[in-house]
Formats: structure tokens, C-alpha cells, sequence
């Protein structure tokens, strides 16, 4: 069994001396009078089409085709040795035609995007598992509503159970939109609580005005509130998990098709 | 979490929810393929013997106590929702709307007319091209019209590098390395580096594009090169200048000057002797427009006030060009054998000059019998058979002739004769230029003072009714008119010695200075100019003196084998001189000069035995005034980290003649100049004589000093190394 420390360590070890081979080669054959274009390009163009061949594996799950932790380890580090025959096409400078600078900015956010991809695969999940534990993405809409429901229901409850408003009229100026949709995105992704203590010094500022009754209430209130920033922390997390693929599928599929079309004229026009 | 329960409807791989799910009143098929919701009631009642039943699923709640209504449908109806797309559905709507709109952006640009492709270009032109920006087709041979053009063009070899050379000039050779013949490199390379890796000539195709590389913005430098690049070929590579580069081979002096002065005679005697005080380096050299070489500033500056005198003659004993003689003759031996010459002075003097060699070799009347007896002594016939004598008659009745028809009314004898020599037709000014603007009254008054019935005894020789010799009456009371008359320059007649002489007006006289680029133009091919060159050129010439200072190049012809010849009428500059490997700029140096100026670099060497070098033609044996330019005089600043130590800086890439898009302009427009005025003279005419007789430059087209300059011998454009 291999560990991860090692797997990466092993992948970096490759990468490194690939992309170290490719510099010292682009550079023998600059010094040589050899044009590297059409080579890297070729060459790019192959990671590329590589590349965006995971997301085509993950759909063939019926093809023996390796394992897709496999894939994702060699998507990895291809992806980073990619950054490297880009900069070796380009020959290390800043694309001046427009078309060119077309194809760079789509490059640049397809690799940011999927490095920041790497890192939020890294980190999202084990900040799931450590705060919340697992809730499907798709059932948390449905989850927020039934959590609303049974806020409207103490709330409804405790005018009835107290004879007083005092609760429900603070749920109704200051929490109910809490309630209603997800809340705090940042403030879940950078790791923030600070929204829940505001609401919570709230809720107990709220305590001294009320009887013993209501105290019970917002007591449960207080659960609620948590059980809803647990759900947007889920949904914000989980949200970011799935939606930089949303940057990095499609523009993929965009750089293959400029990238073929750029490779098409070049080869016309030299 | 387990708060919530497990009852939900969830369908992530499916393209469509139904769009009551975040409310947990999902149906229980959802909506189809195309996200259209399908159900309508909780159920489809079916029918049995009873009628209608309801046939809701168990884990639905299973049969409701209402049932079917009684036309059979279910009575718990199922309002239609709206399906909303799932997150993996928006994911591939987005990659399908991405991709399309990237295909139509491609189609779009490959469709739009020429103007609009900018956005296709690489990038900016350099500054240099600027000009023909947007006009792809100047440089992309293969991608003129449309998108199908150019699938249909592709299929032809690389055009692109021919493109370039219709506007830049280059040497025959210019995609073999440094544009030269690769022969010619490869034996350099032996020269240079005899133990280094062979190069193969023509291994090896350089296009263009190879270094210059376009389309990297309006400030890019599409000439620079890295060191390690110009090492990659090189049959030795090195660290650096100061770390490996091989000393100078005798730079900058590594062929003859163009112009013969001797410095340290002139520093250490002549200028003394002259009285000429002050002398400075830059009395007579200043830089050129680009600041790279310190070229002469001329004659009329730098030489005139002690040489011009030379040129005329005045201190010369015999003053003047001969253009024609009365040659002495063995009057005995052709009387003895019967041969009629006619009336013949019997002092005359000296031999058949060049010109009248020339004339009567190219007169058809005489002709045949000139190349039976071309190089005759005339002063001893007694050898020759009786077949030559009459040759040498027919030669003697030429030279009358000859003098008879210039002094006739008719010019065209002197241009019917010139033009079959030069081989062309001759236009006004070139005959003008030719003959030196000889006024007739001159040779009419010298054919009635030497020859008294000259005009009937050569009548009377071409129609064949010569009968006896004319006794020749001495002339009398004839002066040796008008020597001290044309000090200046120009034409007279010596009676003493029966010639007809011609002074030159002065520094670069049109007369001499057109015979010596017309006789050196066919040095190789005619023995007669070769006759005529030589005695122009005779460093011992009494006319003119032309090549006291101007240096003659042996030039190699166009196998390699029999030698032509090139005068060096000026100084070396950028107009006479092709690239060479090797570049200097003076100027930049100027503020590194010391208290002795010049001679912080150039310093003397008084034991060069420089002059000796002139009496051949091999421009490559030399020994220079000055000391070679060391390696470590320069490597005193050219490291890198100061004043830079690039290849670049001191070497060019390209060598031979290279002209810029500019330069092919003007060089364009020359050649349209010269067009009109081909088509007002005569086809054929050379431009050499056509060039205006000032007293200074004379652009002529003779063929380049390189050959012989060079190495090794070559018929093309080759670099020639570094002289003045």
C-alpha cells in the first residue's frame, strides 16, 4: 500500500524531472535554431486531450480502464506539467496576437482552476467531515425547507404555549430570512463562525426579556439556528466543490476546440 | 442530520428534478428525459370486473379510500410542476453553450474577409514591418483568399522565406548559413579552425524565420541572437569573449587598403618635408552615417594640396597619354620586299599604342590581318614571311586609316569601332566620355601636318589604285605645340615623336578613369584590354598616376580560373564594401579614447614594409601602418557584466551584399533609373560609361573585388576581410 505522502512525493519526483527535461530540451533546440512550436504544441495539445480524458473516464465506469484515484493522480500532476509546455509554446513570453492571448487567458483559467480545484479537493472535504458529517448536496434545498417548517412551528407553538410575541417578533425581523435560503457563503468558506456568534449574543440578549417558558424556546431556537449554519455550511462548501468544475469543464472543452483550430493555422500559415 | 430522515428524491446523474423536491413533495417518477413533467395523478387506476381501482404503490401510501373516479381516472389529480435541471445537467448545458459559441468564434474567424483578421495574428509586427500590417499575404504566400485557399495552398512547398527576399536583398546564398556559399563556408571554416568538426556544405537550409522571429510586438528585435545560438555551429564554442574567444587574426588589416598612403612615411617624412603642420587623424577620416567606419574624406581634402600636380604631370618629363603614334617601322625591310605603305616618316618613334590597337583590331578593314601580326615588332621586319609582311602593311595602312577617319567629317568610324569592341552600342555621352572629348580641328590639323597627302593615298589604297610610295616630306616649322597650353588637361600634338597626347584634367579624369573601368571589365577575356589596362594602370604611368594610390584587385573570373581585374577608386566605406563578419563602431568609442587619441588603439608599426605590398594584385598580402587591434584592448570592457559581451556586438550574421527593405527600395529605384535610361540609349549600353565625368565618385559595375580577397577562391560575393 502506497501512502499518500509517498504517492505525492513520487508524483512530484516525475513531474519535476519531465518538466525539467522539457526545459533543458526547449532550450538545446532554441540554442540549435530548432523551432519548438510545432513540437510543444503537439505536445501540449496531447496533455490536453489527456487531461480532459478523465472526465470522460469518470463517465465510462464500465470500461476496465484503471482506477479513477489512478486517473486523478495522473490528471494532477499532467495538468502541472501542462503549465510547463505552455510556457515552453509561448516561449516563456507574454502572447501578443489575439487569438494567441485568447487561447493564454482560456489556458490560464483552466490551469488556475484546476489547481484551485486540487486544493479545494483537498481541503473541503476534510473540513466536512471534521465539523458536520456527510449530507448529500442535492437533498440540502429540501432539508432547509423542512428545518424552516419546523422553526415556524416553535415559533407558531410559543405564542400559543406563552401568550406572548416577543419571540416571534424577534424571529420575524431578525431570523426568519436565515431561514429561508443559504446564508454566510464566505463567511463558511473562509472558516468563519462569526455570523453564528452575532446571532447567538442575539438570541441572549433577547434572554432577559423573556419568562421561563420562552427561555425553553429560544433555547430550541438556538438549536435550529445551528442546525441551519450547519446546512449552509455544507451547502457552501460542497457548492464551491462542485461549481469549479463549472469553470474548468466547459473552458476545457473551449481550449481543446481553439486550441485545434489555433494549431489548424499555424500549420497553414508558416 | 438524521433529523431530516432518508425519504428523498434524489436523482443527481439524471438531467432533470422534479421541481417540487426542495419543497419534499417530489412525485415519485419525476420528469422525463427532456425535463417535462409526466405525471398527472398519484396513480393509474386499472379495471377489473368491478370497474375502476385505484393502484397507487404500497410505498405511496398504497390504495386511497376515495378511488378512481368513475370515468376512470384517479381522483388525487397532480398539479404539473416545473423540472428543474440538475447541477451535473447545468454543468453540461454549459459545456455544450462554451464549445458552441468556440466553434462559431473559429468559423467566424476563419470566414471574415483579409482586413478583419487581426485578431488571427500572431501579434504585432515589429516596428521594421509595421508598414505592412494587416497585409498578410506580404509575408504568408499560402493563405491568400479564403479558408479554402489555403487548405488547397498547403500543399506547396514553404514560400514563405521567398517572400522576405522581395523586399530584402541577399546574397545568391542566403539560406546557407551566414549567406554565404557553402563551399566557401566550409572551407573558411577549414582556414580557421583546421582541427575543428567539419562542416558539411549545405547540410543544412536556414529559412527566415529560423532567427527572426515576427509577431512579438511593435518593440520586439527581430535580429537578436543569443551567444549559445552562434556557438551552436561553430566549429570551436567557447565560454565568453574574454573566457575562450580566439585572438584576432591581424583585425581590423586583414586585407591591402583600397588607397595606397603610407602613414609613417607621410607622418614621419612627407608632411615635414611638405611644410603641412598640424595633421591630425581626422584632417583626413571622419566617421560614416552610421558611426562605424572612419572613412576618408577625399582627395580634393585630404591629398590635393601635394599630389595635384602629380596627376597633371607638371614635374614629368614626358607629359601626357598617348592616344596615337605614328609608330617607328622597318621602312627597309617592307621596301625590300615590295610592301607599299605609303608615304611614312622615317624618325618615328615608339610602338602601336593600346588605343590604336584597339581601333584597328576592331576595324574591319584590318581586322584579320591585326590578328595575323597582333604583337609585331615593327622596328624588325626582317624575320617575318612574306604573308606576315603584307599583314604588317595592311596593320600600317590601318593606323593611316585610322587617322584619316577620325580626321574626317564622319564621327561614326570612331563609334562604329568602339561599339564592336565594348560590344554594344554606344550612346552620346558614353562616346563623349571615350573619347575624351577630342575636338576634330586636333586630329585634322595633325593629319595634314604628319601625313601631307593622307586623305588620297588611303582613298586610293581601299579602292585599289595605289601605285607608287609617296616620298614623306619632314614637316616643317611644326612646333611641339600646346604641351604648356594644356597643363590643365586636355589634347596635343607632339611632332617630335609624331603622337597625340592627352593631359588629364585632373583628379579622377573622366577619359583615363572610363578607358581603365572599360579596359578592366574585359581584363580576363580580351588580350587588348588586358594591354590597355596594363598600361594605363602602369604604376610608372606618365598620365594621370591613377594607381600611385589606387590599389588594382585581382579578381577571380567566373570558373575560378582566369583572373579579371578591379581598380579601387575609393576608399573603402558601406557603399564599396560587402558585410563582413566583423563590425565596429568608431563612434561609440570615441569617449574611451585616451590623451594620444587614435593611437590609444591604432598604433604604428614603422618596420611594416606596407608599400610592398602594392606591386601585385593579391589583395590579401598585406602588411598594414598599424599594429593589429588586440583581443585584450577590447575585453577590457566587453565582459558581460559591463559594457556586454553578445556575439552581436562585434559580428554580423549576415556577410555579402544584405540590403534592407529600404535600401532594395533605393536600389529599386536605381535600377528604374537606370531603365530610362537604358531605353534613351542604345540597348545594351553599360552604365559605367554613362556615369557623369565628375571629378569624384564613379559608380561603376565592374565585378566586386571579393574573389581573390577572400581565403579562398570564389566566383560569388564571398566576405572579404577587413582592410582600410
Amino acid at each position: 500500500m502506497i501512502t499518500f505522502r509517498k504517492r505525492r512525493m513520487i508524483g512530484v519526483s516525475v513531474s519535476l524531472v519531465l518538466a525539467t527535461l522539457f526545459i533543458v530540451c526547449y532550450r538545446k533546440l532554441t540554442d540549435n535554431l530548432v523551432s519548438t512550436a510545432t513540437c510543444s504544441g503537439l505536445l501540449l495539445f496531447g496533455f490536453i486531450l489527456f487531461l480532459a480524458a478523465y472526465n470522460g473516464r469518470k463517465r465510462i465506469t464500465f470500461l476496465p480502464l484503471g482506477k479513477s484515484s489512478t486517473w486523478l493522480q495522473f490528471h494532477l500532476y499532467s495538468g502541472y506539467l501542462c503549465i510547463v509546455l505552455f510556457l515552453i509554446h509561448v516561449g516563456f513570453r507574454t502572447p501578443h496576437g489575439g487569438l494567441e492571448t485568447l487561447l493564454a487567458i482560456v489556458f490560464g483559467l483552466v490551469a488556475g482552476s484546476g489547481i484551485v480545484g486540487a486544493i479545494l479537493s483537498r481541503m473541503i472535504p476534510r473540513r466536512l467531515t471534521q465539523r458536520a458529517g456527510t449530507i448529500i448536496f442535492e437533498t440540502i434545498p429540501l432539508l432547509r425547507r423542512e428545518l424552516k417548517d419546523s422553526v415556524d412551528a416553535l415559533i407558531l407553538n410559543s405564542i400559543e404555549l406563552t401568550g406572548k410575541t416577543t419571540i416571534a417578533d424577534f424571529y420575524a425581523y431578525r431570523l426568519a430570512s436565515f431561514f429561508v435560503g443559504p446564508r454566510n457563503f464566505w463567511s463558511h468558506v473562509q472558516g468563519s463562525e462569526r455570523h453564528l456568534s452575532r446571532t447567538y449574543a442575539n438570541l441572549m440578549g433577547l434572554k432577559r426579556y423573556l419568562s421561563h417558558d420562552e427561555l425553553t424556546v429560544v433555547e430550541r431556537l438556538a438549536d435550529k439556528v445551528r442546525e441551519k449554519d450547519n446546512l449552509d455550511f455544507q451547502y457552501s462548501l460542497q457548492l464551491l466543490l462542485k461549481y469549479w468544475l463549472f469553470i474548468h469543464i466547459p473552458l476545457t472543452f473551449s481550449l481543446i476546440i481553439i486550441g485545434l483550430f489555433h494549431g489548424i493555422y499555424a500549420s497553414l500559415w508558416t | 442530520m438524521h433529523l431530516f430522515g432518508h425519504r428523498r428524491y434524489n436523482r443527481p446523474n439524471q438531467k432533470w428534478e422534479c421541481g417540487r423536491a426542495a419543497e419534499g413533495k417530489a412525485c415519485s417518477l419525476g420528469p422525463d428525459s427532456g425535463g417535462k413533467c409526466i405525471i398527472k395523478s398519484e396513480c393509474k387506476p386499472v379495471r377489473d370486473a368491478n370497474g375502476f381501482q385505484c393502484a397507487r404503490p404500497t410505498q405511496l401510501g398504497g390504495q386511497c379510500p376515495t378511488g378512481p373516479l368513475p370515468d376512470g381516472s384517479c381522483c388525487l389529480q397532480i398539479p404539473p410542476c416545473s423540472p428543474r435541471r440538475t447541477t451535473r445537467a447545468k454543468r453540461q448545458l454549459l459545456v455544450l453553450l462554451t464549445a458552441a459559441f468556440s466553434i462559431g468564434l473559429c468559423f467566424y474567424f476563419f470566414g471574415v474577409s483579409s482586413p478583419h483578421r487581426g485578431f488571427l495574428s500572431g501579434g504585432s509586427l515589429s516596428n521594421r514591418h509595421s508598414s505592412i500590417k494587416h497585409q498578410c499575404s506580404s509575408c504568408h504566400a499560402t493563405v491568400e483568399g479564403n479558408v479554402i485557399n489555403w487548405v488547397l495552398s498547403a500543399k506547396h512547398p514553404n514560400v514563405q522565406s521567398q517572400k522576405c527576399l522581395e523586399c530584402h536583398s541577399m546574397s545568391p546564398h542566403v539560406f546557407s548559413p551566414h549567406g554565404v556559399n557553402p563551399t566557401v563556408l566550409a572551407k573558411l571554416t577549414e582556414v580557421r579552425h583546421g582541427d575543428g568538426k567539419p562542416v558539411e556544405p549545405g547540410a543544412k537550409r536556414m529559412e527566415c524565420n529560423t532567427c527572426h522571429k515576427e509577431h512579438r510586438g511593435f518593440q520586439a528585435d527581430i535580429k537578436t541572437m543569443t551567444n549559445n545560438q552562434c556557438q551552436t555551429c561553430h566549429a570551436k564554442s567557447f565560454k565568453s569573449f574574454a573566457n575562450g574567444h580566439p585572438e584576432f587574426d591581424k583585425f581590423p588589416f586583414r586585407r591591402r587598403t583600397r588607397i595606397l598612403f603610407d602613414h609613417s612615411s607621410h607622418f614621419g617624412k612627407n608632411f615635414d618635408k611638405a611644410g603641412v603642420k598640424d595633421m591630425r587623424c581626422q584632417t583626413c577620416h571622419a566617421p560614416d552615417s552610421a558611426g562605424q567606419l572612419m572613412v576618408v574624406s577625399g582627395f580634393k581634402q585630404a591629398c590635393a594640396q601635394c599630389h595635384s600636380n602629380q596627376i597633371h604631370g607638371v614635374d614629368q618629363l614626358e607629359k601626357g597619354l598617348v592616344f596615337f603614334r605614328v609608330p617607328a617601322v622597318d621602312l627597309k625591310t617592307l621596301k625590300t620586299k615590295g610592301i607599299n605603305i605609303g608615304e611614312w616618316p622615317e624618325d618615328a618613334d615608339g610602338a602601336l599604342t593600346p588605343f590604336q590597337k584597339i581601333l584597328i583590331a576592331n576595324d574591319d578593314r584590318f581586322s584579320t590581318a591585326f590578328k595575323q601580326v597582333p604583337d609585331v615588332d615593327l622596328t624588325d621586319l626582317g624575320g617575318l614571311s612574306d604573308a606576315d609582311l603584307k599583314a604588317v602593311g595592311q596593320v600600317l595602312w590601318g593606323v593611316k586609316s585610322l587617322l584619316a577617319d577620325l580626321a574626317g567629317e564622319n564621327s561614326k568610324h570612331l563609334q562604329t569601332k568602339l561599339e564592336k569592341y565594348l560590344k554594344h552600342e554606344l550612346a552620346p555621352a558614353e562616346l563623349a566620355l571615350l573619347a575624351g572629348a577630342l575636338p576634330p580641328d586636333v586630329l585634322r590639323n595633325t593629319a595634314s601636318a604628319w601625313f601631307h597627302n593622307l586623305k588620297a593615298e588611303v582613298g586610293a589604297f581601299h579602292t585599289g589604285r595605289l601605285t607608287a610610295t609617296h616620298r614623306f616630306k619632314q614637316p616643317k616649322d611644326l612646333k611641339d605645340t600646346d604641351v604648356d597650353w594644356v597643363t590643365a588637361g586636355g589634347w596635343y600634338r607632339n611632332n617630335g615623336d609624331y603622337t597625340l597626347r592627352y593631359r588629364p584634367i585632373g583628379h579622377a579624369d573622366p577619359f583615363i578613369h572610363n578607358w581603365l573601368d572599360v579596359a578592366a571589365a574585359s581584363y580576363a577575356e580580351s588580350k587588348l584590354s588586358k594591354g590597355l589596362f596594363d598600361s594605363l594602370s602602369s604604376r610608372k604611368a606618365n598620365a594621370g598616376s591613377c594607381m600611385k594610390c589606387h590599389s588594382v584587385d585581382a579578381v577571380a573570373g567566373a570558373a575560378g580560373a582566369s583572373g579579371g581585374v578591379h581598380v579601387n577608386w575609393h576608399s573603402k566605406s558601406s557603399d564599396n564594401e560587402p558585410k563582413t563578419f566583423d563590425r565596429f563602431r568608431h563612434v561609440s568609442h570615441f569617449s574611451l579614447l585616451g590623451n594620444t587619441g587614435c593611437l590609444t588603439c591604432h598604433s604604428i608599426n614603422k618596420d611594416a614594409e606596407y608599400e610592398k605590398a602594392f606591386v601585385g594584385r593579391d589583395n590579401t598580402v598585406f602588411e598594414s601602418n598599424f599594429q593589429p587591434i588586440k583581443k585584450a584592448t577590447c575585453v577590457a570592457c566587453h565582459q558581460s557584466d559591463r559594457a556586454g559581451d553578445s556575439c552581436l556586438s562585434c559580428h554580423n550574421y549576415h556577410v555579402g551584399e544584405v540590403l534592407s527593405s529600404q535600401s532594395s527600395f533605393k536600389k529599386v529605384q536605381t535600377s528604374m533609373d537606370g531603365d530610362e535610361q537604358t531605353a534613351a540609349a542604345p540597348a545594351g549600353a553599360v552604365p559605367v560609361a554613362v556615369a557623369t565625368p565628375a571629378p569624384t565618385a564613379t559608380p561603376t559595375p565592374t565585378p566586386t573585388p571579393t574573389s581573390v580577397a577572400t581565403p579562398v577562391p570564389a566566383p560569388t560575393a564571398t566576405p572579404t576581410p577587413k582592410g582600410d
